[in-house]
């Protein structure tokens, strides 16, 4: 499993891998919280139940972490864990989970930007060699 | 076929990227030799996220008309890119969401104070506490308006009109903001209930990265009438304020991306890039976002309308300045889209204009303009990033003919956040303000050396080439003395 950000001039680019699709969604929602806070440092002491669906794997992406984003207004949580189950559902595809995080804490969680939203350009979500691997550009 | 080769020099500011393959109209960029270096050396390193390319890709929309347009501070964004203007026929042209971005209506308000640079230098440091610590900001940050559903849509449909009525600012500041500071024909059934409950407690938030809060002063002024006209005299104390929609606009931008990724299929509409689904004008998704996105306008509006109170408070606790004092310069969008009349060939035309990374800038005597701006136009507000300089710009003749009336935004960034990040240090950057007699509070260290003066183009460039371009005048340059970032 890996976080890797990628250079865009405006924005941030983000690639996650991991040994199944859950595990790459997983980082990719690790990488969207580490580019605005110190990971490390939020405990997982509270959680939030999730549930999306979206008609393509690279939308459940999109999705996942549009949701992540807006659950962190709502809740005032910032997550660093995570916990995802992603199932073929129909025509489409479903993500049921929980993340786990605590309220954010500037002092001790160092705040950076904030990511503002989740765009399609350089979206993808793919299996190579084993592993998979998923992209995205963070508005920032 | 990357095109490069064909960018035609048609003036020493104006470049042309001929109409081929799918393109509708040619592109144009108005730039200086180094920015269309820079943006032909991405195609050449074969980068996958090019202005050019993005540029291209514009100019395939449908009902596009003239050309797809990029200005001095053009840089690469999402969709459109940043610095980009596209105009289209409102019968068979598109409404995009990445001509906008997520940050819908993020824009720039200036407040002109009474206070001239030697009044305001005895507690310079002590406003600029006061500001960190009035003015919500970065990460998280909560705003004192906590609204209802209810209260939100009001806000929504009225903008800063609606903060006014809240006792946050001052009735004749909305005549100095861009369309009133309520953008027309805002629905909030267009927008989506999780929008309005993350907006909640964001009413009157700086929030992060590029956004700032500056004190300034007038440090040269270049055009008297126009300078005169606003209000601005050298050595005077200004404010700007770099803010958006915040989290209403972001979830309004994330929402209709998918909404438009179903009409686009609906229409068989071609898409040259994801980030640029979209749908037709007239449709009623089109008619959906364009109601929505007036909405997150709005939102913008009333977000700096209540920040600039919370200046004011600042202001008048330190310096003793009372709150009808400090006036609004101005207070314009940089990511927009507008229903305008522009003038193509010899006929006047309704076109629906999206701004992204970039400014309305109406030169004189168009009827947009607050009444005592009319001979002068209304002023181009062009944000600085900490160390360097911001600008007061006008519109002009030209630019009315050749780029829609729009304006540069900005320095447009120059290197990555990560490349930033590894370049600069923050506490490095910090010193090397202070030493330039600049006092910087932030909410983040690191977000410090992402946003340092070195992560942008330069602002004097972009600045001259907008101007001899001839599509902006300068009016006032103005200099940073107290910033406080998110």
């Amino acid at each position: 499993m890996a976080i890797e950000y990628l250079d865009h001039t405006a924005d941030l680019g983000l690639r996650a891998t991991g040994g199944t699709i859950e595990e790459a969604f997983c980082e990719a929602a690790r990488g969207l919280f580490g580019a605005m806070i110190a990971l490390d440092a939020v405990a997982p002491r509270r959680s939030c139940a999730l549930g999306i669906a979206a008609e393509s794997e690279p939308d459940l992406l999109v999705e996942w972490l549009s949701e992540l984003l807006a659950q962190k207004d709502l809740t005032g949580l910032v997550f660093s864990s995570f916990d995802v189950r992603i199932e073929r559902r129909g025509n489409g595809w479903r993500l049921e989970g929980r993340a786990f995080g605590e309220p954010l804490d500037p002092a001790r969680h160092h705040p950076r930007a904030e990511v503002k939203g989740i765009s399609y350009l350089g979206l993808e979500v793919a299996k190579q060699a084993g592993s998979w691997q998923v992209r995205c550009v963070m508005d920032v | 076929m990357n095109g490069i080769e064909k960018l035609e020099r048609v003036a020493p500011f104006e470049w042309i990227l001929p109409r081929e393959g799918e393109m509708r109209v040619p592109g144009r960029i108005y730039a200086d030799e180094e920015t269309i270096a820079s943006l032909t050396r991405e195609v050449e390193e074969g980068s996958e996220w090019s202005a050019l390319k993005q540029v291209r890709h514009v100019a395939a929309l449908p009902g596009i008309v003239d050309a797809a347009l990029a200005l001095p501070d053009v840089h690469p964004g999402y969709g459109f890119p940043i610095g980009g203007v596209g105009a289209f026929d409102l019968d068979e042209g598109v409404i995009v969401v990445g001509g906008v971005g997520f940050d819908i209506n993020c824009g720039v308000r200036l407040l002109a104070t009474p206070l001239s640079r030697a009044e305001f230098e005895p507690f310079g440091h002590r406003l600029g506490e006061e500001l960190f610590r009035r003015v919500p900001a970065g990460l998280g940050a909560e705003g004192t308006l906590r609204l209802t559903i209810g209260e939100i849509d009001q806000l929504l449909e009225r903008g800063a009109a609606y903060a006014v009525e809240r006792g946050f600012g001052v009735a004749e500041d909305l005549a100095y903001i861009e369309e009133g500071g309520r953008v027309a024909d805002a629905d909030p059934e267009t927008v989506s209930e999780r929008a309005k409950q993350r907006q909640f407690r964001q009413v009157g938030t700086l929030g992060s990265g590029n956004h700032y809060l500056e004190i300034q002063a007038v440090a040269e002024v270049q055009d008297p009438d126009a300078a005169a006209a606003y209000g601005l005299r050298e050595g005077g104390i200004v404010v700007s304020i770099h803010s958006g929609s915040r989290a209403l606009g972001h979830q309004i931008g994330q929402d209709y991306l998918k909404e438009m990724t179903v009409a686009s299929r609906k229409y068989e509409i071609p898409i040259p890039e994801r980030e640029l689904v979209c749908a037709p004008i007239r449709s009623a998704e089109g008619k959906r976002y364009l109601a929505a996105a007036a909405c997150g306008a709005n939102c913008a509006f009333a977000n700096r309308q209540v920040i600039a109170h919370l200046v004011r408070e600042a202001i008048g606790a330190v310096a003793g300045v009372r709150a009808e004092e400090i006036r609004t310069v101005y207070d314009i969008g940089h990511n927009h889209v507008k229903v305008e009349t522009h003038t193509v060939g010899e006929t006047p035309r309704r076109l629906l204009v999206h701004r992204k990374g970039s400014t309305r800038a109406f030169a004189a005597g168009r009827p947009e303009a607050p009444p005592a701006y009319r001979s002068t136009g209304h002023p181009v507000l062009v944000g600085g990033t900490m160390g360097t300089a911001s600008y007061v710009m006008r519109g002009t003749e030209r630019g009315m003919q050749v780029a829609f009336g729009s304006g540069i935004h900005g320095a447009g960034r120059a290197l990555s956040r990560k490349k930033a990040a590894k370049t600069f240090w923050g506490e490095h950057v910090l010193s090397d303000l202070e030493s330039a007699g600049i006092r910087v509070w932030t909410h983040s260290r690191r977000g410090i050396a992402e946003e340092a003066p070195g992560a942008y183009k330069d602002i004097e460039r972009v600045v001259r080439a907008a101007t001899e371009a001839g599509i902006n005048r300068p009016v006032a340059r103005l200099s940073p003395l107290v910033v406080i970032k998110g």
